[in-house]
């Protein structure tokens, strides 16, 4: 796995914000001056030693994403409004090809997607501002979809729907988590990874209740990878943005494959899933008496 | 890090609902309007599972939404990761 280079200059900071605006095309505010506001700030918080690049992404497109959102909701003839949906428009035109690879397509897509976007950005804006990235994607995803199905249905005289219950097969998920190939060092980090796990006051108890789960897991999980996935969650407590550190994945990632480990136990015979409420509940009990 | 005992007895009320559970729900469109925020929360590395549990807890039961979230944290995290 990468490992990135810790710890952050005021020049660094400066150079990595600019080169991610450049590279996104945002531009209604300078690079220079929000990456003096995003260093004054970590500096407040104590934690330039602990930044990096990733972080200081994050920081920037939260940022930009209220910058943009409230130059878009601006009355219409102030300029920074006409720039400002400039630029969302080219940023939508470059993530277009994520849904379709058709070039004209794209474009149709596109222009559905900036006049709701317009609309809804008209009435009230959004709740939250800092998600404008993933509410216009998924806008622009939906969109795709409907335009899909309107061709396809004109195409074919019937609108054909693709039966999506068929990615819940047991094939489908295996060959899912054939992608997710796991990290042989991943996963013996999450394995030695026993210190993260909590204390608790009655220690032997949970102790009994954590082996009993873990041969649980073993006998009923498939595959490694959902066993491990299946601990990590049940045993250590860990989120899916620590497991998928540990196993070199997106938390995503993380979070489907503990679906289908939920799916998987779900979907077990009353019987054995009456044995794992009884250590479940064995579990709260301990918690209760504690 | 988790609650682990709150982990654990989600697993037990998600063991408890039904095992066939309709592939659209009445909380669907409720979580489909969530993802962005969900999803951009956790990309900033926010513990969205105890910021949204409602949310957490229908995508560990709902294919429908799964597919939604899948697609939407792929696309967010290419479109502000990728440059």
């Amino acid at each position: 796995m990468f490992i990135e280079e810790v710890g952050l200059t005021q020049e660094k900071t400066t150079y990595i914000v600019t080169q991610y605006m450049l590279g996104q095309g945002w531009g209604l505010i300078s690079p220079a001056l929000l990456a003096v506001q995003i260093w004054d700030d970590l500096q407040k918080r104590n934690v330039v030693q602990m930044a990096n690049a990733q972080m200081l992404k994050t920081i920037v497109w939260q940022q930009y994403a209220v910058i943009l959102h409230d130059a878009c909701c601006m009355p219409h003839d102030d300029e920074q409004y006409q720039l400002a949906w400039h630029e969302f428009s080219v940023w939508l035109t470059k993530q277009a090809h994520q849904v379709t690879s058709h070039l004209q397509e794209q474009e149709d897509v596109v222009q559905e997607t900036l006049i709701e976007l317009q609309s809804k950005l008209r009435q009230k804006g959004l709740r939250a501002p800092r998600t404008l990235w993933a509410y216009a994607l998924q806008t622009q995803r939906r969109k795709q979809i409907d335009m899909h199905r309107k061709r396809s249905a004109k195409k074919r005289g019937e609108d054909k729907i693709i039966s999506l219950e068929a990615m819940g097969t047991d094939d489908a998920d295996s060959r899912w988590e054939e992608k997710l190939a796991v990290s042989v060092t991943g996963l013996t980090a999450l394995e030695n990874n026993g210190v993260n796990r909590r204390g608790m006051e009655n220690e032997m108890a949970d102790q009994e209740i954590e082996e009993q789960l873990q041969m649980f897991f073993q006998q009923h999980l498939p595959t490694p990878l959902q066993r491990q996935v299946a601990a990590a969650f049940f045993l250590d407590g860990l989120a899916p943005k620590e497991i998928a550190a540990l196993l070199g994945k997106k938390p995503h990632e993380i979070r489907l494959l503990k679906a289908r480990v939920v799916k998987r136990l779900r979907n077990l015979s009353s019987l054995q899933r009456q044995e794992l409420l009884q250590i479940l509940g064995t579990a709260r009990e301990v918690d209760n008496d504690v | 890090m988790f609650d682990v005992q709150l982990t654990r007895q989600r697993l037990t009320q998600q063991l408890h609902e039904p095992v066939d559970l309709p592939f659209v729900t009445d909380f669907c469109p409720q979580c489909q309007d969530m993802l962005p925020l969900f999803v951009s929360d956790e990309l900033a590395d926010q513990l969205v599972d105890s910021l949204y549990p409602d949310v957490a807890y229908h995508l560990d039961l709902c294919l429908n939404c799964q597919i939604e979230y899948e697609a939407l944290s792929v696309m967010t995290s290419n479109a502000l990761y990728s440059v």
